[in-house]
């Protein structure tokens, strides 16, 4: 059994993703690479439409409303002759100004109060902890409402909204993964070689729940693209002078039996960015995460390769970590 | 339990008060003087008297806020600026469409959820399970709005490829002919339900996914029941558990995703009736509004919780605040 010969030829070996640059190993997964494309493409069409689109925003010509599709208006006009295609471009500018914004505030709102509805002492804790639980009920909406009642809808309220409304939900995630970290041994460790509280929140703490934030806040950028949809329909969003996705759908439904066509643009650009998001989270998570970057999730495989490499018997082949499979398998069962 | 159900209840009170307070201050101390936002610009000073007078709104802030509390337990919402009726016998009339709307969205929304998600559970290792999954997450990212006009576009009557539903209004004659009346709120529960039960599916595939390596499974499988029957008979319970806590959670989107979609359908349900509440800045029926509706929330938080408490056995005996 030992000769080379028989040996099965090493399959090619799986990369160790701790060695290859994050960008690249979010590009490895099928996700990644559709959800790097197309926030790319909404990146360069909102840098772009700062100083060029197909046409200027505000020509319009009434002779040529509701046209379907053709060359000089890929996607057709609206009811006064409006280019479509000019419209979903500028309005990437608006997506990319809701969604950095919702997701800065969520994050820091997110991170904060998880810190502190860890750590904080005693009743003091406790009284925050609820006071998530509460506020997570919040539907954004209703935020949104109760800032655009009286002081009339705009961008900012859907920023507001969506990242206080998610905010909170990042805090009730990230509590126990917090309260988890700071209980572990790496941070007591960290600890007894005197290191401050500042020190160990930022170098083992925020690492740890990093790739948990990251996801949460791919859904957040999601839910502020679906909720800007939503808010700006209902009149608690972008004023009409300002391009953006949600107005666009807003205002084409209203002539859904003309022109069924431009029902279709924003919402599928809309769409297809949420699942852009998330799924380039989602790799991103997978990439990020120190747990899955171990080459410890394949059982089956590691000791074949490693009895192909050393020409050892199987049996020997150390066994993966039992602390870092317990870690792996509780980290899927976030509450 | 009874304790927990104690303990619960004091939360759910607490969650109201502070929902309240919040609601209160976003909308009578944030914006300065109410009269003068309630009156707009064009108001005059007596107009603006007059306001204040009528409503208490020159009362101090603190009675305003307690005359309003004793209100809500009294069950008086107040009375509409706008119409003069009071707000709870509006609210009331309202709630008979946008109650069935939303229980149809979220029986939708289990119907496709539910057996999809085990389904492609079991063969998540499968092209057909993976291919579910794909068609899922893409579900999961349309707007309602936009889930909405393409139900209109393929099944709406006028408009759609398949003429068959009505896509604007409610009977007036409302619940007289239940037939009509369910027609006019299938369109809507359907968009509604098609993107929650896109969040269901998921949530219920990686529930299954989680269970089927588990011991109590593989016990089963050892006494002769095959994967599906094992997971079907002793998974069961654990996965609904999961997709409990998952109604739980989407029972805030399910609040907004009606308000948008009543919208869109032109229908006379609360939804509609808090939008046009909020245009005509009637700030005393909106708050009393949100607070009924974030009520809503906290109550199916609050039932959610019990009933996970009643079919949890782990749960039973360990007392957690």
């Amino acid at each position: 059994m030992t000769a080379a010969g028989l040996v099965r030829p090493a399959e090619p070996e799986e990369p160790d993703l701790r060695r290859i640059p994050l960008w690249r190993a979010v590009w490895r997964s099928g996700g990644g690479r559709y959800g790097a494309v197309i926030i790319a493409l909404v990146l360069i069409s909102a840098a772009l439409s700062l100083v060029w689109t197909p046409y200027a925003l505000q020509q319009t010509d009434t002779s040529q409303g509701w046209l379907g599709p053709s060359v000089p208006h890929p996607l057709g006009t609206d009811l006064i002759g409006r280019d479509t295609l000019s419209w979903l471009i500028a309005g990437s500018r608006t997506t990319v100004v809701i969604v950095l914004g919702s997701v800065l505030l969520a994050g820091v709102l997110g991170v904060g109060l998880g810190i502190l509805s860890a750590l904080l002492p005693g009743r003091l804790r406790e009284s925050l902890v609820v006071a998530v639980d509460i506020l997570v009920a919040l539907p954004v909406l209703l935020i949104a409402i109760l800032l655009a009642a009286p002081f009339g809808g705009s961008l900012a309220v859907v920023v507001l909204a969506v990242g206080i409304g998610a905010g909170v939900n990042v805090a009730r995630v990230l509590r126990p993964e917090i309260t988890r970290a700071a209980q572990s041994d790496f941070v007591l460790a960290s600890r007894a070689c005197g290191s401050g509280t500042m020190r160990r929140l930022r170098d083992h703490v925020i690492p740890t729940v990093g790739p948990l934030l990251v996801v949460q806040l791919s859904q957040v950028a999601g839910l502020a693209l679906l909720s800007e949809a939503g808010l700006t329909f209902l009149g608690y969003g972008a004023p009409a002078s300002t391009p953006s996705w949600g107005r666009s759908l807003a205002e084409a439904q209203h002539f859904i039996g003309v022109a069924p066509l431009s029902v279709m643009w924003p919402g599928l650009v809309i769409a297809a960015t949420v699942l852009a998001v998330n799924l380039f989270g989602d790799a991103l998570r997978d990439a990020l995460d120190p747990r899955r970057r171990t080459p410890v999730a394949a059982p089956g495989a590691a000791p074949q390769d490693a009895a192909a490499l050393s020409g050892q018997r199987p049996a020997t082949a150390p066994p993966p970590s039992p602390a870092l499979e317990r870690d792996a398998a509780t980290a899927g069962s976030a509450p | 339990m009874t304790l927990y159900v104690l303990r619960r209840l004091g939360l759910f009170a607490v969650g109201l008060l502070v929902t309240s307070l919040l609601v209160f201050t976003a909308l009578r101390v944030l914006p300065g003087d109410i009269a003068h936002v309630i009156g707009g610009t064009k108001a005059t000073p007596e107009q603006i008297a007059t306001l204040r007078s009528t409503y208490g709104l020159d009362a101090p802030l603190l009675s305003q806020y307690t005359d309003w509390l004793s209100g809500l337990v009294r069950g008086d919402l107040g009375i509409s600026l706008r119409t003069h009726v009071p707000i709870s016998t509006e609210v009331a009339e309202k709630f008979h469409v946008t109650g069935p709307l939303c229980l149809m969205g979220i029986t939708v929304a289990l119907l496709l959820g539910l057996p999809a998600g085990i389904w492609s559970g079991l063969r998540h290792d499968r092209p057909s399970g993976a291919i579910v999954s794909a068609v899922t997450q893409g579900v999961a990212a349309v707007p309602v709005l936009w889930a909405g006009l393409l139900l209109i576009l393929l099944l709406g009557k006028g408009v759609g490829l398949a003429n068959l539903l009505p896509t604007q209004g409610f009977p007036i004659d409302g619940w007289q002919q239940p037939g009509r009346a369910l027609q006019s709120l299938l369109l809507p529960a359907l968009a509604i339900g098609l993107v929650e039960g896109a969040v269901i599916l998921r949530f219920t595939r990686s529930a299954v996914i989680e269970a089927l390596p588990q011991d109590y499974l593989r016990t089963a499988a050892a006494q002769g029941l095959t994967r599906t029957q094992a997971l079907l008979r002793r998974g069961l319970p654990n996965v609904s558990l999961s997709v409990l806590s998952v109604i739980a959670l989407q029972a805030a989107s399910l609040v907004t995703g009606a308000v948008v979609v009543e919208a869109l359908f032109a229908l006379p349900g609360a939804g509609s009736m808090l939008v046009t509440d909020v245009a005509n800045r009637d700030l005393i029926k909106v708050q009393s509004e949100i607070l009924l509706l974030a009520a809503l929330v906290l109550v199916v938080g609050l039932l959610v919780d019990i009933t996970h408490r009643i079919i949890d056995p782990r749960q039973r005996r360990v007392v957690v605040v």
